[in-house]
């Protein structure tokens, strides 16, 4: 078997030169980290999710279009719902809404966006300009405090909830949800900024026992 | 850090927000002057005062509008744009282009 590589596909990540020591994965044609050699287990995890498929949609019949593809509608604004298919769908704002398939999700997110097309819907391209990280682990509210003002402590920042604010300076989504069983936090912030805040994160962890995890971590 | 109150995301610190100008209202762009175009494109009242802005929440590209008092520097209230503007305004094309009607300097 032949080792893959990112190079070996047009679609990569924008961090992929900062995954040292990391096995890939084919997923979606683009090379994913599976887990990075070497490395024994740690309290906290970041993994960068940005090549899986997504989309967006907005407009005003983008959320009467969801409910009539069956998908689940998050009901508030600055909410998100995951499907037990593993399709999650995002409402940022009132009108405007991002679809992703979860690490392991069997599902054509293709099909859907093709679905998903009519009078008063417009495409958001979510996939090429944002990247997609997610933080596990035990201290997510203690090490985004340090990086971010809004209060994303149990309390005041459930799961389901979702927060578009700044985060080490630069604008960012961060969504409370669950993957395995664990609660994460996905953050999706610009592809410009991905290396900086890729690196960001990780100093931010590195007082809980934070390293880079491949997505082995968030499947089931 | 001053906080704004942004009507869809809460309240957030005032650097996640960009100032977007005077709400007001648009003269006819086929049948106004070019002065009074330029009045409402390039001129501010600048007045102390209550004044009614255009906020931007960059962070969720969200505007809204926000009455402020322009020396306190107080927000008083912010609001969803939907409360002033409740359909979308469609721009006709100009039925003739002739020559400037006046020069502004």
């Amino acid at each position: 078997m032949s080792v893959i590589t990112p190079e070996a596909f047009d679609s990569r990540s924008f961090i992929y030169r900062q995954h040292q020591q990391a096995e890939f994965t084919e997923v979606a044609g683009a090379a994913q980290v599976s887990s990075y050699k070497g490395q024994s287990h740690s309290a906290m995890g970041l993994t960068d999710l940005s090549v899986l498929p997504r989309f967006g949609l907005r407009g005003p019949a983008a959320g009467e279009a969801l409910i009539a593809a069956g998908l689940l509608h998050p009901e508030q604004p600055n909410s998100l719902t995951v499907a037990d298919d593993g399709v999650m769908v995002l409402r940022l704002g009132y009108n405007e809404y991002w679809l992703l398939a979860l690490p392991g999700a069997e599902v054509d997110l293709t099909a859907l966006e093709q679905q998903l097309i009519g009078p008063g819907i417009y495409p958001v391209y979510c996939h090429d300009s944002f990247a997609w990280m997610v933080m596990s682990g035990d201290h997510l509210a203690d090490v985004l405090a340090k990086v971010c003002a809004v209060d994303l402590s149990e309390a005041c920042f459930k799961s389901g909830d979702l927060v578009m604010t700044s985060l080490a300076r630069v604008s960012g989504v961060i969504c409370h949800h669950q993957m395995a069983d664990k609660h994460v936090f996905s953050i999706f912030s610009d592809s410009a900024s991905a290396s900086y805040l890729w690196d960001a994160l990780l100093d931010a962890m590195g007082e809980f026992d934070g390293a880079p995890a491949g997505q082995n971590i968030l499947i089931k | 850090m001053k906080i704004i109150n942004c009507p869809l995301n809460g309240p957030r610190n005032s650097s996640e927000f960009v100032h977007g100008g005077e709400v007001r209202q648009m003269p006819d762009p086929n049948n106004c002057t070019d002065k009074e175009w330029a009045d409402y494109v390039f001129y501010s009242d600048n007045q102390i005062g209550v004044v009614t802005e255009w906020w931007l929440h960059a962070a969720s590209g969200y505007w809204f509008i926000a009455e402020r008092h322009t020396a306190s520097d107080e927000i008083l209230r912010t609001y969803d744009p939907s409360e002033i503007y409740t359909s979308r305004f469609e721009f006709s094309e100009k039925a003739a282009s002739g020559l400037p009607e006046e020069m502004t300097v």
